[in-house]
């Protein structure tokens, strides 16, 4: 399984339920949901789809769809806040 | 646990 994990040279705020991410070295800011805040903290260490949904499902008790959380990190590899953990 | 709560919410450049 692929395995992601945050970028350096990033730091994060959150604000009323919405997690604001700021990279420093392109100069972007994201906004993520909070379940997607819940993804971002988990991904400090390196995470795969199944690791994900597993997490979500033990704190949210939510069984959230592997392809929205696929699309998910896809979302954040494209937008340079994460990469694949080697 | 917490309550059911619900993404990439926006992206952009700082200008």
């Amino acid at each position: 399984m692929v395995q992601f994990v945050q970028k350096k040279n990033v730091a994060q705020i959150e604000v009323e339920n919405e997690w604001i991410i700021l990279d420093t070295e392109q100069y972007t800011v994201t906004r993520l949901n909070d379940l997607g805040g819940f993804c971002w903290q988990k991904l400090r260490e390196a995470q795969t789809v199944d690791s994900l949904y597993k997490a979500i499902d033990l704190e949210y008790g939510v069984e959230c769809e592997k392809d929205a959380i696929d699309h998910f990190l896809a979302d954040l590899t494209k937008y340079g806040l994460i990469s694949h953990a080697v | 646990k917490k309550e059911k709560a619900s993404l990439v919410l926006s992206h952009q450049p700082i200008k």
